[in-house]
């Protein structure tokens, strides 16, 4: 492999003296697919507009293929981009709108038209070439722009929530689209989402993003394995905050029972427990109190409290019809390495 | 009944509307002695002003169309993209011309201009700024209801990474999604400048308006039977603009 595609370094934003970026470092790795995920306004969509010159660094540097492209402007970084917003050129066929880019580049008529086919047969629409954008539908016309995006060979790929105006099973459906193209075409992609179950199926690895830095980067099953905050392991997944005391030798006492924490603080804490981790048992002499179920499709949710806690268990739904609301049970934490918080749990 | 009283209005209003536009057509093409008749019409366009204050109007429309366009794209271009918060000023400022009357326009411009350059007024040219000020608010807001039909931004920036420079942006992507809006303003514009009558007599340039006007004077007849053209003549372009505004898009290819 050359040079890291898209690297940031110590990259700083500011919005009349708010600062939105703090510093941020990150190296995209040639043909990964890299989720940048985080709450609204976290700054997920300015880190990606400097990325493709469309917002200027306060401060540090932004390298494409190793070259500082600071100050080359948006239309020569060789950058795609595919955004939230619908963006066809509306004037434009689909076929058309593949072929702006390849027009900008001198191509000729003829092998715009051939090269504009092939993408649009890419991404599934070779039927629609002559539609346009008000005659598709918003997941094709999504679709088109992702291939007019393709069209151009950009070296790094960028998508700020393309999927988010579409209804949950064309998203799901695109989700799979777009993770295919990518490999097929092999482009290295930034994957801008506020969705963690986007982020975690989509991606190679995940960077999660919490005020205007980056919490943690990996792949998505470290991010959701071993989250290296509360902010991240709350963030990605659900977890259950659980009132915990440390000991001096490390042992968590949670939910009574004993565990392990690789954290140095002793004494009164949360634990942070998700609720897989979690087993169940009908108990008539249980110390915990199923209080609901929610049906969530294959998993089904208890809910129970423990000690005034409420706590969260996914259980299989097939054994879910065990456990209903009034019954005691056992709860039994099953993690080696129990996140904790430093506060002790409200 | 209300499917009675929507007719009767509709009745009413086109009688309204065509009842004296008949009449002036009646007026205009007959005479008392000799009846249905184009001599009042073919006196009128034999004046050899008749061409010569056409042109001038026409002329007139088409550069003030032309320079009202070139000033307020790129600046509602620039509102648009880098200065959003500016608009409602922008807005407001630019009704500033349809509060100010012509006359007083006119005695300003005469005052300053008179004293600081004499020549400037006697050209027909003089004019053109003139007209620009007074069908501004009109453009304006034409333009301005275009631009914010469109997700201009995200259409700029979509050019833009794949390559475009500003020009090509601006030739391929932003002309094309404005033509409807820039066709409004056109017929806005053209329409007030065949029309203006206020300041071309002010200043004493002979326009269209200016000979209907005089022929009003002379030849009554002539005078209406050229309004009933104009009119039709006004209609004329106002449906061809329109046509050119919505031509069916689907089925065009590469
Ligand atoms: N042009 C701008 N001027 C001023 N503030 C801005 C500008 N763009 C973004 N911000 C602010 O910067 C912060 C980060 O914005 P950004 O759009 O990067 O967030 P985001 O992570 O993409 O959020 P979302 O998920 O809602 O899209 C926000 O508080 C936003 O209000
Ligand atoms: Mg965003």
């Amino acid at each position: 492999m050359t040079s890291t595609p898209v690297q940031l370094q110590e990259v700083v934003k500011q919005f009349s003296g708010r600062t939105v970026l703090e510093s941020i470092d990150l190296n995209v790795h040639g043909g990964e697919l890299l989720a940048l995920l985080g709450p609204s306004g976290c700054g997920k969509t300015t880190a990606l507009r400097i990325i493709a010159g469309f917002e200027r660094a306060d401060a540090g540097r932004v390298l494409i293929g190793g070259r500082d492209v600071s100050r080359v402007p948006a239309s020569r970084r060789g950058v795609g981009i595919v955004f939230q917003a619908y963006s066809l050129f509306p004037h434009l066929s689909a076929e058309q709108n593949v072929a702006y880019g390849l027009a900008v580049r001198g191509l000729p008529r003829r092998e715009r038209r051939k090269r504009a086919g092939e993408l649009l047969e890419l991404v599934g629409l070779a039927e629609h070439g002559a539609k346009f954008p008000h005659q598709l539908s918003g997941g094709q016309q999504q679709r088109v722009a992702l291939a007019r995006a393709f069209a151009v060979e950009p070296s790094v790929l960028l998508l700020d929530e393309p999927l988010s105006a579409l209804d949950a099973f064309v998203r799901q459906q695109l989700r799979e689209e777009i993770r295919r193209v990518q490999r097929e075409v092999g482009t290295t992609t930034v994957l801008v989402t506020h969705d963690q179950e986007e982020a975690l199926s989509m991606a190679d690895r995940v960077a999660v993003m919490h005020q205007g830095r980056f919490a943690q980067i990996g792949t998505p099953s470290e991010i959701y394995r071993t989250p290296a905050s509360s902010f991240v392991a709350s963030f990605v997944g659900v977890v259950n905050r659980v009132p915990a005391t440390i000991n001096s030798n490390g042992r968590v006492g949670v939910l009574g029972a004993e565990l392990t924490t690789s954290s140095a603080h002793r004494g009164e804490a949360t634990a942070l427990l998700r609720p897989e981790d979690l087993q169940i048992q009908p108990d008539p002499e249980g110390r915990a109190l199923v209080t609901g179920t929610t049906l969530r499709g294959a998993i089904t949710s208890i809910e129970v409290t423990w000690q005034d806690t409420p706590v969260r268990v996914d259980v299989p739904t097939g054994t879910a019809t065990r456990f209903s609301a009034g019954d005691r049970v056992r709860i039994t934490p099953a993690v080696d390495n129990v996140l904790v918080e430093k506060e002790a749990a409200a | 009944m209300s499917r009675f009283l929507r007719t009767a209005v509709l009745v009413l209003a086109a009688l309204l509307f065509a009842v004296p536009l008949v009449s002036s057509g009646v007026f205009g093409f007959s005479l008392p002695t000799t009846g249905w008749t184009l001599d009042p019409l073919l006196g009128a366009v034999q004046n050899s002003q008749f061409r010569d204050q056409l042109l001038a109007s026409l002329t007139l429309a088409l550069l003030t169309t032309l320079a009202a366009l070139a000033l307020l794209i790129p600046t509602l271009l620039h509102l648009h993209l880098r200065l959003p918060q500016a608009l409602p000023v922008a807005e407001a400022l630019s009704v500033l011309p349809m509060v100010v009357p012509a006359v007083a326009l006119v005695n300003g411009a005469n005052l300053t201009f008179r004293a600081t350059v004499p020549g400037f007024l006697t050209s027909m040219y003089s004019l053109v700024p003139f007209y620009v000020v007074l069908t501004l608010p009109l453009v304006y807001r034409s333009l301005d209801a275009g631009f914010r039909a469109i997700d201009l931004r995200t259409l700029v920036q979509a050019s833009t990474s794949l390559g475009a420079g500003p020009i090509r942006t601006l030739l391929r992507v932003v002309l094309p999604n404005l033509r409807a809006a820039m066709l409004t303003a056109s017929l806005l514009s053209v329409t007030l400048v065949l029309g203006e009558y206020a300041l071309a007599t002010l200043l004493l340039h002979n326009t269209y308006p200016v000979f209907l006007a005089q022929t009003g004077q002379d030849s009554p007849h002539a005078a209406a039977a050229l309004a009933v053209l104009t009119l039709l003549g006004t209609w004329l372009l106002l449906s061809a603009f329109s046509l050119a505004g919505r031509r069916p898009r689907t089925g065009a290819t590469t």
